[in-house]
């Protein structure tokens, strides 16, 4: 057998070995031993794990309020996030549709020149949005850092945003929307923002429709855009290997002439609780159902929030130890965070064979149960678990630029690693346990299945759920069944 | 960490291979149903990856430095110790019909890559086989799997890689400590396939689809034959940035909205593939027709400097991106990756392996047309050999 060894790219604290690799062949015998040796028969406990040292991380803010991270890592490439936090206001379609166009050309690059200046550089510019924020990304060798700090800052501030490719852009989102809306997946996350956060909430409608992009008006997307550049919601984070000494004048050159407004929107009240239901989204012909589950839970980084992580990590491991096994699904089944401002959260999420739904929903809704009556055993592992990934997660420079521009949106800022692991190493099976009383209660849970409602309505009723509702894909209102 | 072994669905009928690769990972002599999961989590796994390709099986894992000894511990009990009882070959096997099922039935388009294979690669081909195993697939019983396994699944067919904070001779030591014992096997040498046809075949298909397509699917020669030219082909045509068809396809004669090509390296024969999405109001044929027209005219003069230096810059992007991790560079080094430093490729040696590499080989087109009625992964309307 072959085995190849090689140097870490180096760990996230830094120690600065050079990459190197050996070849060598291990000699195996022509036949097996007849005996077992004893290291076989358990597994190996692990060797000393090394003391967890804080990342170092380098944050300054400029007077205007444009706050800069960065953190070294020693590695091919460097990475530059430029966030622009939008916060929640109510214009998804309108800024679904800005966030490509900040790179159609800027003042200083108008029309292609924005692109072949990039060429130039040799790099690419990924430009996406979120419900919250819209980024700006480049991963590139750590000598193309200046420049295209200078670039991806007059993407975001000086974009000419050229009518012709507006049109375009609203044109090809409008119609990869319509291509794409009546996937059960596509389906079921709009469906799960409106009947858990209510249609009248902001989170209920994040997710623009086709009509909704194709309303879209271009002086309204330019006047969004002026209205939420403000220095003060700019965060520019560094990742990987980048020059941290000229970042700050590169930095200043770039947003420090920038006035700050006097105002901020205010920021999204919490969502109220809705009421326990199903809905149902037909899918006609489709062979699998899609569900999706949700549960409220506390607003982003507080303290509740870090138990969540905890309790969200229990459910993780009880699905892939007893669900995916009892009922044969492979990777298809998820268990995430929601992760918005306002209000965080469970979603729980899998795709089965129609025949399975009534399993697979009580399976799904006994996790939020199990997570609430967690033992220590349990909630133990789920602890070590997150700690270890934790400690060895940013091995991408863009990844470690997520970390920093994150932590310096929601806060807590500057201390945020150090404060992540206190926080889940302090989570406690009684805390566990007054988080699922106060979150996870089986009156919370909102779930939405997406599927060929013709074949599984006779099912429907032994589902277990008091209140089932079917709607289109609009959200309104088809018919109840209870 | 990366266990690479040299054996792919190729070497198994009915791709049973991946029902081998699944009874390794759920049970083993001494590691208990689930735990293969479970443990890996424990320690804080992150990264854990398996898949069973045409040409090899992988198993992949970052763990925390003070864990690998796990990795090897449990990859060892899979080479060594493997579990044949039938109850755990009918499980995986259900597993694997349903990944089926999903991935191609349930999928748009699904049935391409069968269509694909079965006209590239003639009968007794290593390539002609299903992706993914099918319901209807002969059951084997657990037996015979572990004779697969005991013959395939061996020291001589496998690559391990460890990239981390590890002393090359510390990490050597304990993979002799956990591999040491077990049996060699033979080493599999790449399997002789029949020679390839030259054929070109046009397949009318249809699909419960929302955009009408066109796939082009040519044989290409063996890795690492040509790679850095095709990848850099498939990255001037239709890549990241620089995207040649779409130019001519989309922006000037308005057939298409999208078009993208792939070079897929494989050791027996890879596989250049070209995809459009048509345009309303045009058909699959014009489209098809017009790439057809596109690429016999296609000459040095088609592919300047500065497309070809965009394309090269995205392949080195691509590479060092996956440099970056540990599970990346590993991967990298269990497949033995064609280094991608040599001469700069001109326009002319583009031009030359478009033509000579590619569009001279066998090839099979699939035209998709939107049929409501039609499943949606597609059934075969029209076949026809073209000149």
């Amino acid at each position: 057998m072959r085995v190849l060894t090689a140097a870490a790219l180096l760990a996230i604290a830094g120690c600065g070995a050079a990459p190197s690799q050996d070849v060598m062949s291990v000699p195996t015998v022509p036949t097996a031993a007849p005996t077992v040796p004893a290291f076989r028969l358990t597994p190996p406990a692990p060797i000393a794990t090394p003391e967890f040292s804080a990342p170092r991380v380098r944050a300054f803010d400029l007077p205007n309020g444009v706050r800069v991270r960065s953190l070294h890592r020693e590695g091919p490439l460097c990475s530059l996030r430029m966030r622009l936090v939008t916060e929640v206001i109510d214009k998804a379609a309108t800024l679904a549709i800005m966030a490509p166009e900040l790179k159609a050309g800027t003042k200083a690059h108008p029309g292609g020149g924005f692109t072949q200046a990039m060429n130039a550089l040799g790099v690419q510019l990924d430009v996406f949005g979120s419900s919250e924020s819209v980024d700006l990304l480049s991963t590139f060798p750590p000598e193309a850092m200046e420049a295209m700090l200078g670039l991806m800052a007059e993407a975001l501030l000086t974009p000419t945003f050229p009518r012709p490719s507006f049109d375009a852009q609203r044109a090809y989102k409008a119609s990869y929307s319509d291509a794409t809306w009546k996937l059960p997946a596509n389906l079921a996350e709009p469906a799960l923002e409106r009947a858990l956060f209510g249609a009248d909430h902001i989170y209920g409608h994040l997710t623009p429709d086709a009509s909704q992009l194709r309303a879209v008006v271009y002086e309204d997307m330019v006047a969004t855009h002026a209205a939420v550049l403000d220095p003060s919601r700019i965060i520019v984070a560094a990742g990987g290997t980048c020059n941290e000494v000229a970042l700050r004048p590169a930095v200043e050159k770039a947003f420090g002439a920038m006035v700050r407004a006097p105002t901020r929107p205010a920021p999204v009240v919490a969502p109220a609780v809705p009421t326990r239901r199903l809905v149902v989204v037909d899918s006609p012909g489709a062979l699998e159902v899609e569900i999706v589950l949700g549960v409220l839970g506390p607003t982003c980084m507080s303290t509740d929030w870090y138990t969540e992580l905890v309790v969200n990590q229990v459910m993780r491991q009880r699905a892939t130890d007893r669900i995916q096994h009892a009922l044969g699904l492979t990777d298809n089944l998820w268990v995430t965070g929601l992760g918005y401002s306002a209000a965080g959260g469970t979603v729980i999420r899998a795709s089965v064979r129609r025949e399975k739904l009534p399993s697979l929903l009580a399976e799904v809704e006994s996790l939020l149960a199990y997570a609430s009556h967690a033992d220590e055993s349990a909630v133990a592992d789920a602890r070590s678990r997150i700690l270890l990934q934790d400690a060895g997660a940013f091995e991408r420079a863009r990844d470690i630029t997520a970390g920093l521009a994150g932590l310096a949106q929601y806060g807590p800022d500057g201390e945020g690693f150090v404060r992540f692991r206190t926080e889940v190493h302090d989570t406690t099976v009684a805390r566990v346990a007054a988080y699922g009383k106060t979150y996870l209660a089986q009156s919370k849970p909102v779930a939405v299945v997406v599927g060929d409602v013709g074949a599984m309505r006779a099912d429907l009723p032994s589902l277990g759920w008091e209140h089932v509702e079917q709607r289109d894909a609009s959200g309104a209102l088809v018919t109840t069944f209870r | 960490m990366h266990l690479r072994y040299d054996v792919g669905t190729r070497d198994a009928s009915e791709a049973l291979a991946i029902v081998t690769a699944r009874m390794m990972l759920r049970k083993t002599a001494h590691v208990g149903v689930g735990e293969y999961d479970r443990l890996l989590a424990a320690a804080g796994a992150r990264n854990v990856d398996w898949n069973v390709t045409l040409d090899a099986t992988n198993f992949a894992v970052t763990l925390p430095t003070s864990h690998h000894a796990l990795a090897l511990w449990l990859w060892s009990d899979q080479m060594g110790f493997f579990a044949d009882d039938q109850g755990a070959f009918e499980q995986a096997f259900a597993l694997s019909a349903e990944e089926r099922t999903r991935k191609v039935q349930g999928q748009a388009m699904g049935l391409g890559e069968d269509l694909a294979r079965h006209e590239l690669y003639p009968a007794g081909h290593p390539y002609r086989v299903p992706v993914g195993v099918r319901d209807s697939a002969a059951i084997r019983t657990a037996a015979e799997i572990r004779q697969l396994h005991d013959t395939l699944y061996v020291p001589s067919n496998a690559t391990l890689v460890l990239v981390g904070d590890v002393s090359a001779s510390a990490a050597v030591a304990e993979v002799e400590h956990y591999f040491g014992s077990l049996s060699s096997g033979q080493h599999k040498a790449l399997p002789k396939p029949p020679p390839l046809p030259a054929t070109r075949v046009r397949l009318d298909m249809a699909a419960n689809i929302e955009h009408e397509m066109v796939v082009v699917q040519w044989l290409a020669p063996p890795e690492p034959v040509a790679e850095r030219t095709l990848q850099t082909l498939a990255e001037v045509l239709g890549g990241t940035r620089a995207r040649i068809l779409e130019w001519e396809l989309a922006d000037r004669r308005g057939l298409v909205t999208w078009a993208r090509s792939f070079y897929v390296p494989r050791a027996l024969g890879s596989a250049f593939r070209i995809e459009l999405r048509v345009a309303p109001g045009h058909t699959p044929r014009e489209a098809a027709d017009a790439l057809f027209e596109f690429l016999t005219h296609a000459s040095p003069a088609t592919f300047n400097e500065q497309v070809i230096a965009t394309a090269r810059t995205d392949v080195a992007r691509d590479r060092r991106e996956l440099e970056e991790t540990c599970v990346g560079r590993a991967r990298s080094l269990a497949k033995g990756t064609a280094a991608l430093q040599g001469p700069d490729l001109t326009a002319a040696d583009l031009s030359r392996s478009l033509q000579e590499d590619v569009f001279s080989h066998a090839s099979v087109t699939l035209l998709w047309s939107r049929v409501s009625g039609a499943p949606v992964a597609g059934e075969v309307r029209a076949r026809t050999e073209l000149p």
